[in-house]
């Protein structure tokens, strides 16, 4: 099986044992589930941490929700692990508890300095419930973390990615929070999720719902204010909605990941998808060598069917977001020519500096690469002035403009550029001039700043 | 407390002759410099006399799932323990729900001398034949030093549904009320912003605030004062000797600045 070839050892240390905590290596895959209350818990070997927390309920609902939050929580978590199984090397914790343990952002700051390797990935997702009537609305919201390598552990880092062109590097940005539009629930679907989760609640022997299984301590969780303990198992492939695990006494369990009935969470949790191709993108981006090709174009569909999806367009910013992520997954598959997804994200969030700097640079890089492209030069020039604008401190626009200024000068450039849209020479040294004064006049501010 | 700095002394001051009550059903209203956001309960109309058939619930979630969607963008970076909101917080304000009449020009400016800039609550109204009206009513105070006529500082987010609503006439609500909140922090933000001579931020929030209005033909006079102001912080910004990338646009691109920035 492809994920033995990792020599990754899942090691469990600091966790004390007092419910079950199931370790095996060397492995690739892993689950956990964790109280909010504990002590923080997260896969270190791991090059991405998924994070999920119970939904809670909002308002004061006459019928108490959090049953339903927690239930959901599961099974969101099974399906983001059946669906991850394209990728390795990544963890999946669901955290149980009360809503005022369970507070995203505490839980991140916990985690970051203590559990996430420099450089390391969290994602993590929580959510809201309304009832009315007989539907359960959902409310889902998802943030991404890195870890930062230098010496100010509580400092999140930005999520960069750079981009070589010629001689050059441009650098952009994509967002790291996300909001989903609101889902509705139906009855059925709520009676699904019960049963679903009376189902997948359970560690099964074998593949099949008779055979013996053991249930899941969650509620020993929810109860457990000072419990530091998880319940953690290695994963190891998956099949027919199940997913093979492996206890630290190396026997094999299985969890039901999808439930049998032909219920699909995703076709009423879009942001399913969003988060398995967001989960395939932080596991790829910045891996040293070509990226998993199959694992990226997993990843790239779950975020093209999540843009395309009705009811996307009601979060533009999360839509933006996964036309980005998808054209960035063609980039590092090596493809020329992503600038479509940019330029759709732009005209969604036409008010985002970060996202307009992304569309200027991914045209440049087509003109540049495509042997039947010209770069326009005063187009995308006016896309990083305009970028400027919208953000007039953001230095890594003002650095691609002027790494973009000297790929002009460059003359090994000049056969690419549009003889119709080029500057004048003067006028670019004039630019590269003011460029270079603002950029140290802001490095001054901020030094000042801080 | 010590007040040790007259600047934010005066709001006090002001604030403890306008609006006493309300310093105590927004703890933290005239401490510290963060922009503030008064989040007001969400009550029954207390006027309408009829007894409503629908709960509170989906006005409190529309709220709550608003508050976190513009929350999630402002959180920028982790502390020990917690989060900051990038110099932005939520006030929570225990037994309050407003009458526009108690917005009074001198209660807003001491509203905005203690760093508030927007307020907001919902009111849940029972109409006859079983109608029943959705109501989040928001107040930007910077709004209120424009000069006259002014727009309004007053904005809402309504549905009246029949009996009780659809699935659809919620989801919509909750829509539309996470695409209200953000249109109206913004603006409010970027107003403030400007007045204190945040001016790079000032831009990024009025362009963002000017786009988000666009949708909205009932608001044009206050997008055109968003527009006009973002045009002026803009040039200011502009006359800082290459201090920002706002020096990179050419005069012609500054005169409708957010339309250039916002515009391909």
């Amino acid at each position: 099986m492809r994920i033995h070839a990792f020599k990754t050892r899942w090691t469990l240390s600091g966790i004390g044992v007092c419910l079950v905590m199931l370790c095996a290596s060397p492995l690739a895959h892993a689950v956990a589930f964790v109280p909010c209350g504990g002590q923080p818990f997260a896969f270190k070997d791991a090059e991405i941490n998924v994070v999920i927390l119970p939904y809670f309920q909002a308002g004061q609902a006459q019928h108490d929700l959090n049953g339903l939050g927690s239930q959901l929580a599961l099974l969101v978590k099974l399906d983001t692990l059946y669906r991850a199984m394209a990728y390795d090397r990544w963890g999946i914790i669901l955290l149980t508890g009360r809503k005022e343990e369970c507070n995203p952002e505490k839980i991140a700051s916990d985690l970051i300095p203590s559990m996430i390797p420099p450089g390391g990935r969290l994602i993590v997702i929580w959510g809201k419930l309304y009832q009315q009537d007989e539907n359960v609305y959902v409310q889902t919201f998802v943030r991404f973390y890195q870890a930062p390598r230098g010496a100010s552990p509580s400092k999140e880092v930005a999520p960069t990615f750079e981009v070589p062109i010629g001689e050059n590097k441009f650098e952009g940005q994509v967002a790291s929070e996300f909001s989903f539009p609101p889902e509705q629930l139906p009855i059925q679907v709520m009676q699904d999720i019960e049963n679903g989760f009376e189902k997948s609640v359970f560690l099964y022997d074998a593949p099949d719902l008779q055979s013996t299984k053991s249930r899941l301590p969650l509620d020993d969780f929810r109860k457990c204010d000072q419990c530091h303990d998880a319940l953690a198992f290695t994963v190891d492939g998956r099949k027919d909605g199940w997913v093979r695990v492996r206890k630290q006494d190396n026997k094999v369990g299985y969890l039901l990941a999808q439930i049998p009935e032909g219920m699909d969470l995703s076709q009423h949790l879009s942001e399913l998808l969003f988060i398995q191709g967001l989960m395939g993108y932080e596991r790829y981006t910045g891996s040293t060598g070509t990226a998993d090709m199959s694992a990226t174009e997993v990843a790239e569909k779950a975020l093209v069917d999540y843009a395309m999806r009705e009811g996307s367009e009601q979060e533009p910013e999360s839509k933006a977001g996964a036309l980005e992520l998808s054209g960035l997954l063609r980039f590092m598959r090596g493809e020329k020519d992503a600038s479509d997804a940019f330029d759709r994200a732009y005209a969604l969030v036409p008010y985002s500096s970060d996202i307009r700097n992304c569309a200027a640079l991914f045209r440049v890089y087509r003109d540049y690469n495509l042997p039947d492209r010209k770069i326009r030069a005063q187009e995308i020039a006016r896309d990083f002035v305009a970028a400027a604008a919208l953000d007039p401190s953001n230095s890594m626009v003002l650095q691609n403009l002027e790494s973009f200024y000297d790929l002009l000068l460059s003359p090994a450039v000049s056969h690419k550029i549009d003889l119709a849209s080029a500057i004048n020479p003067d006028e670019i040294h004039k630019q590269v001039a003011r460029l270079k004064l603002i950029r140290a006049n802001l490095a001054k501010q901020n030094a000042g700043d801080e | 407390m010590w007040i040790t700095n007259f600047r934010f002394a005066a709001p006090l001051i002001l604030c403890l002759v306008v609006c006493p009550q309300l310093i105590g059903q927004c703890s933290g209203l005239s401490t510290g410099t963060e922009y503030k956001v008064l989040v007001d309960e969400v009550q029954y109309s207390a006027s309408a006399g009829v007894t409503p058939a629908v709960s509170l619930d989906m006005l409190q979630a529309s709220v709550e799932g608003a508050l976190e969607k513009v929350r999630q963008r402002l959180v920028k970076s982790l502390r020990p323990g917690g989060e900051s909101m990038g110099g932005f917080e939520y006030l929570p304000c225990t037994g309050r729900h407003p009458r526009e009449t108690e917005f009074s020009d001198d209660f807003v400016r001491s509203m905005v001398g203690n760093h508030a800039i927007l307020e907001f609550w919902g009111t849940l109204f029972a109409l006859d034949g079983g109608q029943h009206k959705f109501d989040i009513r928001y107040v930007m105070f910077p709004v209120n030093s424009a000069r006259q006529p002014r727009p309004s500082q007053f904005a809402a987010t309504q549905k009246t549904v029949n009996n009780k609503p659809t699935p659809e006439q919620v989801t919509k609500f909750f829509v539309d009320a996470r695409a209200d909140l953000p249109t109206y922090f913004t603006v409010s933000a970027g107003l403030q912003k400007y007045a204190d001579r945040q001016l790079p931020e000032a831009v990024r929030f009025l362009c963002e605030a000017r786009t988000r209005l666009q949708n909205k033909p009932d608001q044009q006079d206050l997008s055109s004062y968003v527009d006009t102001i973002a045009n002026k912080a803009g040039a200011e910004l502009r006359q800082q000797t290459l201090a920002s990338g706002a020096s990179l646009l050419s005069d012609a691109d500054a005169k409708d600045y957010c339309t250039f920035a916002t515009t391909r």
